[in-house]
């Protein structure tokens, strides 16, 4: 508890700080966000005995965002980013790339506080080098086959968030990312935090 | 070069999926419809179709994928299906003498199995059928499992009939073996199995999950086709010129910079 209080005053000063500093921040430029992306958090089950929760991934994400003041307050933010599947799987004949396409426009609720909107899309990647491979199906094997083509999904995303303006450089950047939103099937939500540097 | 080099690494995710055939296609219908007859099934039919509509929700529940899956009665019988020449297909039928499928000694532990699996020449499915376990006296009868153990045997069953092979993943859906589990829960891996067969693009129909899974055809060419990187690549290209656009004209001082 005493380092969360800590951890609050560190970030209150840093806030003091980043009021003299938040107008550079959100000046004309590019930033580098580098963060990690916790995937399907509706998705979320609880495992059997002996296995493991991979419905949900805590993955890597790296991106480019621009800051394009279109007035006094507001900021076009677009960005573009890439999931980083650095978690190992099974084997090695499947490829995936997964990476957002954000259209988002910030406004600031306190000198430090900018709320982020807007809509982005997320495209999907999938790709094999095909061929058999023998798999067991219970009572003895059977033949199967990994991908042999290409395969693209493009998925429209509503995005909203919170920056934290640090320091005229550094931004601490949380998000959601819903896609499907309107069909209570398939409505899906990943969650993004990003630590942010204006190059 | 250094670049594409890294890209090449990042996106080398290894992952457990396959396919039942080589480059197969999903089935050209949207939605597919699953045709079920429930003679000789050891459950009754209000309780068939509750747990052919949990398997079915299973599958319809996948952001990134326009496959959309439903139910519908037949009165289509064994032998038809096995002769090959069924019209109403995929099926999903109870199988009285299913040790004449599978054999003896594995009748006594598979509680289901998917046969015929055949596609057009252009590799997109056009065949299938789902034998459950009807044969008496044996502790597979899906009469003898728990309700989720047969939910999980029935979407499972479902995904080979929509194309996926096994996957080598213990907790995928996909996995050969129920082990220990007792719901149909599709792990990241079965996700992006069937998104491979099924994609979905948003940027040739309706946005956010509202109109393009009904409206959009499965094609042969849908989840290969160039074609459908045109238009990102088109937006990413409309994105850059506004901002730098946006850009030139902010190089004026702006009232944000006092």
């Amino acid at each position: 508890m005493q380092k969360f209080n800590w951890a609050l005053v560190i970030l209150f000063i840093w806030g003091l700080e980043a009021q003299a500093k938040v107008q550079d921040n959100t000046q004309k430029g590019i930033h580098l966000d580098l963060g990690a992306v916790q995937t399907r958090l509706e998705k979320k089950w609880d495992a059997p005995t002996g296995y493991e929760n991979l419905v949900s991934s805590l993955t890597g994400y790296v991106r480019l965002r621009g800051t394009v003041p279109l007035g006094k307050r507001i900021v076009w933010e677009p960005s573009l980013g890439t999931l980083l599947p650095w978690k190992s799987g099974v084997d090695g004949m499947t490829r995936k790339f997964t990476s957002h396409l954000d259209l988002t426009l910030s406004y600031p609720l306190l000198p430090w506080l900018r709320v982020r909107l807007g809509p982005g899309l997320k495209w999907l990647f999938l790709h094999g080098d095909g061929g058999e491979v023998v798999l067991n199906n219970g009572t003895s094997t059977s033949s199967f086959y990994t991908p042999g083509y290409a395969s693209h999904s493009f998925v429209v995303t509503a995005q909203t968030g919170l920056s934290f303006i640090l320091t005229s450089k550094i931004s601490l950047n949380f998000e959601l990312y819903g896609t499907g939103i309107f069909d209570h099937l398939r409505r899906s939500f990943d969650a993004a935090a990003t630590l942010g540097w204006r190059l | 070069m250094k670049t594409l080099a890294m890209f090449g690494f990042l996106s080398s995710i290894a992952l457990g999926w396959t396919h039942v055939g080589n480059n197969i296609r999903g089935w050209n219908q949207s939605p597919v419809t699953f045709y079920v007859n429930y003679s000789n099934c050891p459950l009754s039919q209000a309780e068939m179709n509750e747990i052919i509509d949990v398997a079915i929700n299973t599958w319809n529940g996948i952001t990134d994928s326009n496959l959309e899956v439903k139910r519908a009665e037949t009165s289509l019988s064994i032998n038809a299906f096995l002769n090959g020449t069924a019209t109403e297909v995929p099926v999903i039928l109870c199988d009285p003498n299913f040790a004449t499928q599978i054999g003896s000694p594995e009748v006594y532990v598979v509680p289901a199995a998917t046969f015929l699996t055949r596609t057009d020449s252009n590799g997109n499915l056009n065949y299938s059928g789902i034998l459950l376990n009807a044969q008496n006296g044996v502790d597979a009868n899906i009469g003898n499992l728990s309700r989720g153990q047969v939910e999980l045997t029935l979407a499972h069953e479902m995904g080979h009939a929509l194309g996926l092979g096994h996957s080598s993943q213990p907790e995928a859906l996909m996995y050969y073996s129920l082990g220990t589990k007792e719901q149909p829960v599709m792990t990241e891996d079965d996700i992006d199995g069937i998104v491979h067969i099924y994609p979905r693009n948003e940027l040739s129909g309706g946005v956010l999950g509202c109109a393009a899974v009904k409206s959009e055809p499965l094609s042969p060419h849908s989840a290969t086709s160039w074609k459908t990187l045109i238009p990102m690549m088109l937006l990413l290209i409309l994105g850059w010129a506004i901002g730098r656009v946006a850009i030139l004209r902010a190089s004026e001082p702006s009232a944000l910079q006092t």
